[in-house]
């Protein structure tokens, strides 16, 4: 039988999808349903006194009418880490931002709801507010979270080594400040929750969500009923890219409405209302020193880095040690010290992003290209240098169990033919390279791991139920395909029921790219469980032992060595045979992700420290980008020509789906460094940048030319020898595209995105020195 | 205030009761029940809810009900014949051009007017055929190649 | 903090002539909004801007499309879609600047939607159309319910008063003139032009003769390039001349900043998008 590891094949879904007939969120009607909007804050920071609804109540068609003053539970509070938590999803004190829940109603159409949030009137106390992290650090700023000196969601700090002595002992100490914009994740379904109550107590939702679990367990914080009371339902979702990644107020509200008005509720998000309301990816201050011996090695680096989480620390607090886990192991340091502030402003709320650790890798291919021209090194032998190597052990303990970042570097600049073009392109044409990584599941408590349970029916054909949710990047295929390639049965018999929280066990959720390393591990473990059952009866019924016993092309199973000449025995007799023998076929297998913590302490005051000694993450995932840019002189406008992405996930169990998955990190690269941007009026605190005209994601005709690459460099611990395949290749890109324009233009831009008035002055700057140094 | 309407969509017709205020993407996906066209901005910024009127791509979100009245509308829904599907779609499912699948209807009635204009269009055309058309997870590339492939299986 | 999905309240009007249109206007002007081919319109009342009373449709006056061909010039009406426009073969041999700044605009579905005297009329800073007729030394004929009148396009935005709607663009056709259209905008085929530069130019040998700059992107009364058209005049075109007159044009253009580019930038673009654009325009006949 020829193996499915490493076969393109379309994704599972995609005929549904090609013809309109899939049902998304946004296309689900229940008999009865009510329709919800929100009432949201006017202003960026108020206290709410007292909100009337009395109007809005007798509207005929309204149906119900909710306010987090007289219905949020009181005590109930989301966070996705225990010592951030502080997001009542329905606030009763104050509105944080604006845009923020203050009240919600549920009517028997959409244009009631709209007239009768109108009729709604709230008496607010507007407070001062902070938009930027410096004025949130100030003296006497206004707190955004009472309980929180400073305006300090968290603060993470760790210190290894002693970076004060390796920079004393080098030779050269390389010291910048890059920043990051806020970025949209401008997802193509808007948010939409839906959900039916049920009078015996039961919440059914269906929502977009990556971590269904996450979102349970929010709930189940917040609306105080068992876990067994909420159910999140399968659905078919429209992106998610870091953005769906915790428990969206809309749930709750619309769960509170749906109880009182005894009816389904639907509460869907106007465009403008999503790009407001839901999530953003934080604005990050990243200042990095590093210490170079004049052979190019790194003695040291110390990072100071500020992230901007918004109103709620949400899930941005994950996003405060992932550039810590990633950066710490893409480049050697003997010496590392990071030290990294989440700090709350009055905005939008941010969180995961699939495009978050970009600053910090920019920042090693920025210095490396800096330090090589400083010190007459070659920019590749320089990277080699430091690059980190497989089994290597860092300070803090953690181990990079495979990694071919040395093998990407050198195939990205062969490909695109990086020596012979460097220096050479032209007045207005350069190339640049940069590399990146990403963590394959990170530390999560006892949700680090998936379980994964197959049912199988009497004719063979199996379902696997797997909390692991498919964001439409391929992961129901990947399943499907590993569960073929382990027991032989064909993908057209094999279903996946997936992210239903009462049908399947719990699972990370798309998280830090834990499906491939966590989530397949676990259906793979139950395929293989399966298997060994499957076997035993097939031995049985043949009448040899079950290791002698092997399954045929024709999908029967056959003792070894007797094939076509024996009799062979069908799947489904086996197991119609179990059935009668009352041992059903099923399979049960579950993965715990490789983390230890030797020395492992949390404070949970603040300010937070902690020890993170040991194997923090699975498995990294690296790869190199080489980047050809042109640069209009005339306008500073950047245009990338080329891509050349080498990508190193382990074993690529199917490429067309994952050369699909790394075009779209390229292309949010692409628009995060070059297009995007969001905008606030500093005045009043309201979003500038909230629907697709104003905030600029790429079309087509802003894509380059792209080819891709893959190692295939098999992790020890992935399935298959798989990891993640779409976010970390593909986080060096911002440093190539600084590092082409220089070489294009001979400017350094260390700011992101590269705004062509940005770079033009730049130029400018340039012009002026050299006309300045010929007189 | 209500009006009656008559329009054609694939190739049925329809006499409805709707209120002038009501966009035709509104119409088709609530009162036809038509879902596979997308509201993803709802501005006409994104291409997500792309039908074809009288032969012309256009963005049902931006056209409101009553201005299609005695008009012929395509929707996604009207391009696969019964289970067959069209070049176009079976294109897209093989080359990996549909991820998450919710800008796929929008870019499907824009590849088809596209290729309904013009049968042997060159990348650039390609692109600019597919210009209002926005998606998140694809980075595009295959979507190309899916409309190219189109293109060739249409010529055979 | 309202966000809306759903369209507000108002009334529909679709009148079936020129002159039911004019009446209604005269008498509902202040609470009418006029709708062409609706993306703007409805864009807007979507964003609750601009909602008023009555929306009026022009979609049903027939004839309000047609585009008509003569020797001296060219007439297209106002409800003419920018695709119809882009693609005539008249429009592209008689006026070959406007085909092609209407088949640049937008993106093909806006094209098949939008309205030549749609984006004509919308008084965005940024209506592409605007710059390429003052090149074009384009008329517009308004429609009231006295009657109509002809204004230069020029002169459109002090000139339209209520009550009044656009129903024909007349378009001379210049013989031996040549013509050159440069655009900038974010995304290239999809951002309404932050900036933008139409030309026109009539040359002996390499002489300028006559000349027309309309710029895009600045505010009134600058669209009209005026010092630098008056620097070309009767001089040779070179080189030189021309970075002369792109730097008067971004001299005298009237920029405002947004959420993207600072109006310092915005005037920086028009020198560049002048200098582009009159390069080109005088491509032909230069020999220096």
């Amino acid at each position: 039988m020829s193996s499915l590891i490493g076969k393109s094949l379309a994704r599972i879904g995609s005929v549904d999808k090609a013809m309109g007939l899939s049902k998304f969120t946004t296309d689900i009607v229940l008999p009865g349903m009510l329709y919800a909007k929100s009432l949201r804050s006017p202003h960026a920071h108020a206290r709410i006194l007292n909100i009337d609804t009395s109007k809005a109540e007798r509207i005929p068609g309204v149906k119900a009418v909710v306010t987090g003053i007289k219905d949020t539970p009181r005590g109930g509070v989301f966070g996705i880490i225990p010592h951030t938590r502080d997001h009542v999803l329905l606030p009763f004190d104050k509105a944080r931002y604006i845009g923020e829940e203050v009240a919600a109603v549920a009517a028997i159409d959409e244009d009631i709801a709209e007239e009768a949030i109108e009729a709604i009137k709230v008496d607010y106390e507007p407070l001062p507010f902070v938009l930027t992290w410096q004025d949130a650090m100030k003296e006497g700023a206004p707190l955004v979270h009472e309980n929180r000196v400073g305006n300090r969601a968290a603060h993470y700090l760790v210190n290894e080594g002693n970076i004060e002595e390796a920079f004393a002992n080098s030779d050269l100490v390389w010291e910048k400040t890059f920043t990051c914009e806020v970025a949209s994740h401008a997802l193509p379904e808007p948010f939409t929750a839906l959900c039916s109550f049920e009078p015996s107590g039961k919440y059914n939702f269906w929502m977009q969500t990556q971590c269904p679990f996450q979102v349970r367990q929010g709930l189940h914080n917040t609306l105080k009923v068992p876990l067994s009371d909420i159910r999140l339902h399968t659905v078919e979702m429209g992106g998610a890219h870091g953005g769906r990644s915790d428990t969206p107020p809309g749930a709750f509200i619309a769960a509170l409405l749906s109880r009182k008005a005894g009816k389904p509720v639907q509460l869907k998000l106007s465009r403008e209302e999503v790009e407001d309301c839901m999530r953003d990816k934080a604005a990050k201050v990243w200042t990095i020193k590093i210490g170079f011996k004049k052979d190019g090695t790194i003695t040291g680096r110390e990072i100071n880095m500020v992230l901007e989480c918004g109103a709620y620390a949400s899930s941005a607090i994950v996003e405060l040690w992932v550039p810590l886990l990633i950066d710490e192991v893409l480049w050697r340091a003997p010496s590392y010290r990071y030290d990294a502030k989440l700090i709350y402003t009055n905005k939008t709320i941010s969180s995961m992003m699939r495009t978050r650790a970009h600053v910090g890798p920019m920042s090693m291919d920025v210095a490396f290209d800096e330090v090589a021209e400083k010190l007459g090194l070659d920019p590749i032998k320089i990277r080699l240098k430091n690059a980190i190597l497989p089994n290597e052990v860092v300070p803090s303990k953690a181990t990079v169990t495979s990694t071919g970042l040395s093998e990407s570097i050198v195939m990205a600049a062969e490909k695109s033919g990086y020596k012979k073009k460097l220096g050479k392109m032209g007045p207005k044409r350069g190339i640049g390279i940069g590399s990146g990584n990403m963590q394959s599941m990170f530390y999560m408590g006892f949700r680090s791991g998936s379980t994964a349970f197959i049912k199988f029916n009497d004719d063979g054909s199996c379902t696997v139920f797997t909390g692991n949710c498919d964001l439409g990047q391929g992961n129901r295929t990947m399943h499907t395909q590993i569960t073929s390639e382990v027991t032989g049965i064909p993908m057209s018999m094999i279903k996946v029921c997936y992210g239903d929280t009462e049908l399947c066990y719990q699972d990370p959720g798309d998280y830090s790219m834990s499906a491939t390393v966590v989530s397949a591990n676990a259906v793979k473990r139950a395929a293989e469980d399966a298997r060994l059952r499957i076997l035993e009866i097939a031995g049985d019924l043949l009448d040899v032992a079950w290791d002698e016993v092997e399954l045929r092309d024709d999908g029967k199973y056959y003792v070894k060595l007797r094939i076509g000449k024996g009799k062979g025995v069908s799947l489904g007799e086996i197991c119609r045979t179990a059935f009668k023998r009352g041992k059903p076929i099923y399979g049960f297998g579950d993965y715990r992700a490789r983390i230890d913590y030797s020395d492992f302490s949390v404070d949970v005051k603040e300010p937070y420290n902690e020890k993170t000694y040991g194997m923090k993450v699975t498995a990294y995932s690296f790869g190199t980008t080489a980047v050809q840019v042109e640069v209009d002189t005339d306008t500073g406008v950047v245009k990338v020509t080329d891509i050349w992405a080498v990508n190193d996930c382990g074993t690529v169990l199917n490429p067309m789906l994952v050369i699909g998955n790394m075009h779209g990190q390229l292309n949010f690269m692409l628009g995060q460094g070059l297009y995007e941007a969001n905008v606030w009026d500093m005045k009043t605190g309201r979003k500038l940048t909230s629907d697709f005209r104003t905030y600029k994601v790429p079309t087509a005709n802003e894509t380059p030319r792209i080819e891709t690459y893959f190692l295939n460099i098999p992790d020890p611990q992935g399935p298959y020898g798989a990891k993640e395949g779409s976010l970390g290749f593909g986080c060096g890109l911002h440093g190539a595209i600084s590092n082409a324009i220089y070489d294009a233009v001979g400017v350094r831009a260390y700011d992101v995105p590269f705004k062509p008035e940005t770079i033009l002055k730049l130029l400018k700057e340039k012009e002026a020195k050299g006309a300045k140094k010929k007189k | 205030m209500k009006q009656e309407m008559t329009f054609n969509v694939n190739g049925e017709q329809h006499t409805v009761k709707v209120d002038i205020r009501r966009t035709l993407l509104e119409v088709l996906r609530e009162t036809l029940g038509l879902t596979g066209t997308k509201e993803m901005c709802n501005k006409g910024d994104c291409g997500g809810c792309t039908v074809i009127m009288d032969g012309r791509p256009i963005l049902s979100c931006l056209t409101l009900a009553v201005e299609a009245q005695n008009k012929e509308i395509v929707t996604i829904e009207g391009v696969a014949d019964g289970y067959t599907l069209h070049p176009v779609q079976q294109a897209f499912v093989e080359k990996g051009a549909i991820q998450c699948g919710y800008c796929t209807p929008g870019f499907i009635m824009s590849a088809k007017a596209l290729l309904d204009r013009n049968p042997n269009p060159t990348e650039d055309e390609i692109k600019e055929g597919i210009a209002n058309n926005i998606c998140r997870c694809t980075g595009y590339v295959q979507i190309i190649e899916a409309i190219q492939a189109a293109a060739k299986a249409g010529r055979r | 903090m309202y966000y809306y999905r759903r369209l507000p309240p108002f009334e529909y009007v679709a009148p079936k002539s020129m002159e039911e249109a004019a009446s209604f206007l005269g008498n509902h002007h202040a609470d009418t909004r006029v709708s062409a081919g609706g993306t703007m319109v409805i864009h807007r009342m979507k964003e609750r801007i601009g909602v008023r009373k009555y929306l009026m449709s022009l979609k049903e006056i027939p004839g309000l499309d047609d585009i008509k061909t003569g020797s001296a010039q060219l007439r297209l009406g106002a409800m003419a879609l920018l695709q119809a426009v882009a693609k005539t073969t008249s429009v592209k041999k008689g006026c070959g600047m406007l085909a092609l700044a209407c088949a640049k605009l937008g993106t093909p579905q806006i094209r098949a939607m939008g309205t030549l005297g749609g984006n004509l009329a919308s008084h965005l800073a940024t209506a592409e159309t605007v710059p390429v007729l003052i090149a074009l030394d384009g008329q517009a004929v308004l429609v009231n319910a006295a009657g109509n009148r002809m204004v230069p396009v020029e002169n459109l935005y002090n000139e339209i008063k209520e009550g009044e709607f656009l129903s024909e663009i007349l378009v001379p056709i210049v013989k031996g003139q040549t013509w050159g259209y440069e655009k900038f905008a974010v995304r290239e085929r999809f951002d309404y032009a932050t900036v933008s530069a139409a030309v026109t130019i009539v040359m002996t040998g390499n002489v300028c003769k006559d000349v027309r700059i309309g710029l895009g992107g600045v505010t009134l009364p600058t669209r009209r390039a005026g010092t630098a058209e008056d620097l070309l005049k009767g001089r040779a075109v070179t080189d030189k001349l021309i970075g002369e007159a792109a730097s008067a044009a971004a001299e005298g253009a009237r920029t405002g900043g947004d959420i993207y580019f600072s109006a310092e930038y915005k005037k920086e673009l028009v020198g560049v998008m002048v200098k582009r654009a009159l390069t080109k325009a005088s491509a032909k006949r230069r020999t220096v």
